[in-house]
């Protein structure tokens, strides 16, 4: 790509100290989202990839500390950016969508005013801008805002209060909180979980339909790896705090090249796989406080693992199309 | 089938009163009939809120029906009260894996006392017979004997899952009920334990009921599949051809909001409320080929082995 990225993340690591010790939960991640992509971050519990999006807006926990790299949006280093620049930014040019809407939203505001909220605090922001949408009622731009996101009757859905929703309709108003200011970057943490598969389909189709009017970069964290294929341009595949695989979504099914993604692929159930055709991946995560962890975090749970894995660090090529951080990756697909 | 049912469902209700004085009833399962033949694997699919966890209870005996009966292995359990069913001979025959292992197992008991404990309660062993048990049903689900004196914060995931799993089977129960056991594992994990089930199944003869959201899931490990929408099965057959040829259109919604499966079919229109029904297709307000008998009457089950509950196939 040849335009400057909307956010470039490069050599990013992040630790916490605890009581048991200091768990090394990000190293070395680089990333890059291009205007208007829709980038699926995947990898199991534990793998980083909400920490990862925290740090970048700046919320992350108290005993995080960033131990190297940057990540720049827009000219700004978000990593040491001051707390007044972030919460600027934070829901006008970054937006977040929360896993779990009913805990993320405020059970005793109604949801119309939580729109509001947010519209209040960068219309401040913004006095002196000369918006298109600025001139408008607080009460007009919210209702408009449940109105994109597909609430029906949104007039009268403004007042209501979170615990009057079904989940699929929370997970809505918390689009439509995220979205109201139009953000530039969007990060989804997992906004589907625990919705039905026709209300997740009904919000990614959402998400992803608005990513694209609107040519929002989208940050789509995940486990689940059919999902991501199925809305994502492109997909970082993330395995202990380390970013092990960046492809396009058709090169990355086409032929996984790091063995913990093909591993990842072939023990997600599909709609052609058998119970016998399920590989799980050995193992388990390796003990992030470990201070004897090998370079290569998969290696002890790799069958292509050799000395070398477990000496030096292999690293992501972040400026290849198809990039993989292995010493031994799995054959390229013969284009 | 020529072998008598282990657990034969006849129009089983519960309705729950609602709003006070008016004296509303929401229709939680309504009408619901199915068997269960020894050794067989049910899958049980439909969105939140449409009376999945219900059903479970009744089945489980933890709630108590308000019509109907449930048949198992020829009698009939729906009339003993859930209060005096805890103590029943029968309580060990059906056995419940709950959904997410870590709120399910209790945090101050080791994974033995958590295993022995409905060997206790139920299976009536001594002391010498119980640690005999735990090891054997530790050693079925593939939990090496050193974990079993720890606690569940020291376990992981995976571990987790195989304790509650062991715990279920300890008092050899007839008929397993899985409640979404694999949705809080990553699907590393997840693989393992699904080949499990899928093995114990097998191997114990075990009659499972199968409750999930993950159609994948369901398709690997049940025999047939049961559809429900708002309290009522809307679908029920032989899971290959559910989910190759669904014959309900909420069926065909749901199998086509799979990752993965192309043309999908979207749910516009409100979820009808489960609050007083009318005795109407409670689909017709999101059925994209609804039409004027829809509003008219309720749609019967039809069809032999494979049946759906729409006036349309």
């Amino acid at each position: 790509m040849t335009s400057v990225p909307l956010l470039e993340v490069r050599d990013f690591s992040l630790e916490f100290r605890t009581r048991s010790g200091t768990v090394r939960a990000i190293e070395h991640v680089n990333l890059r989202l291009n205007k208007g992509e829709i980038v699926g971050l995947v990898g199991e519990s534990g793998s980083g990839k909400s920490v990862l999006s925290y740090a970048m807006l700046g919320i992350s926990d108290s005993a995080a500390r960033v131990t190297g790299g940057s990540a720049v949006f827009g000219g700004i280093d978000l990593l040491s950016a001051s707390e007044s620049t972030l919460s600027d930014l934070r829901g006008r040019e970054i937006s977040m969508i929360f896993q779990s809407p009913r805990t993320a939203l405020n059970p005793i505001r109604p949801v119309g005013r939580q729109i509001e909220d947010v519209l209040r605090r960068h219309a401040i922001a913004t006095r002196g801008r000369t918006g298109p949408d600025m001139g408008q009622g607080l009460r007009e731009r919210s209702v408009q805002a449940l109105r994109e996101v597909a609430i029906a009757d949104p007039e009268r859905r403004w007042s209501a209060y979170p615990f009057e929703m079904s989940g699929g309709m929370c997970q809505r108003v918390m689009i439509a909180i995220a979205l109201a200011c139009r953000p530039s970057l969007l990060i989804a943490d997992e906004p589907t979980t625990g919705l039905d598969v026709t209300t997740q389909a009904a919000v990614m189709d959402l998400i992803t339909g608005l990513a694209r009017e609107r040519q929002m970069a989208t940050l789509f964290i995940t486990h689940d790896l059919g999902l991501a294929a199925e809305y994502c341009d492109r997909i970082v595949v993330m395995h202990a705090g380390h970013a092990v695989e960046s492809a396009p979504t058709k090169a990355l099914f086409a032929a996984p090249r790091h063995p913990y993604t093909a591993r990842l692929m072939s023990s997600t159930p599909g709609p052609e796989s058998s119970l016998a055709s399920l590989e799980p991946v050995p193992g388990q995560l390796p003990d992030l406080r470990r201070s004897d962890l090998p370079p290569c975090r998969f290696s002890e749970r790799c069958i292509r693992a050799s000395a070398l894995c477990s000496d030096t660090l292999p690293l992501l090529d972040a400026d290849a199309v198809h990039a993989v951080a292995c010493w031994h990756p799995m054959e390229a697909a013969h284009v | 089938m020529s072998e008598a049912p282990l657990l034969q469902v006849e129009r089983l209700s519960k309705r729950f009163p609602v709003g006070g004085r008016r004296g509303a009833t929401l229709y939680a399962v309504d009408d619901v009939s199915f068997s269960l033949q020894p050794g067989e694997s049910l899958g049980l699919v439909g969105e939140s809120g449409c009376g999945k966890s219900t059903l479970v209870r009744l089945l489980a005996r933890l709630l108590d029906s308000t019509e109907g009966r449930i048949v198992f292995d020829g009698q009939d359990l729906a009339e003993i009260p859930a209060k005096r069913f805890a103590r029943h001979p029968l309580r060990s025959a059906i056995q419940l894996v709950f959904q997410d292992p870590t709120d399910s197992l209790n945090p101050r008991y080791t994974a033995r006392d958590t295993i022995a404990e409905p060997c206790r309660l139920l299976g009536g062993m001594d002391a010498v017979a119980t640690q005999a048990r735990v090891d054997e049903v530790a050693a079925q689900v593939g939990l090496p004997t050193e974990l079993l004196s720890r606690y569940p914060h020291q376990l992981s995931g995976g571990q987790k899952a195989r304790v509650g799993i062991a715990r279920a089977l300890a008092p050899r129960p007839r008929l397993l009920i899985l409640d979404e056991p694999t949705a809080a594992l990553d699907v590393s994990v997840q693989a393992v334990v699904l080949q499990l089930l899928d093995r114990l199944r097998r191997e114990l003869g075990l009659a499972t009921l199968f409750v999930s959201h993950d159609l994948n899931v369901v398709r690997l490990l049940t025999d047939r599949v049961f559809v429900m929408y708002l309290g009522k099965m809307v679908e029920m057959g032989p899971s290959t051809a559910v989910f190759s040829q669904p014959a309900h259109p909420y069926t065909k919604a749901l199998v086509s909001s799979i990752p993965g499966h192309g043309q999908r079919i979207r749910l516009d229109g409100e979820v009808q409320s489960p609050i007083d029904p009318p005795p109407l297709c409670r689909f017709r307000s999101r059925c994209q080929s609804v039409q004027d008998r829809c509003q008219r009457e309720m749609p019967a089950l039809r069809g032999e082995s494979h049946v759906a509950a729409c006036h349309f196939v």
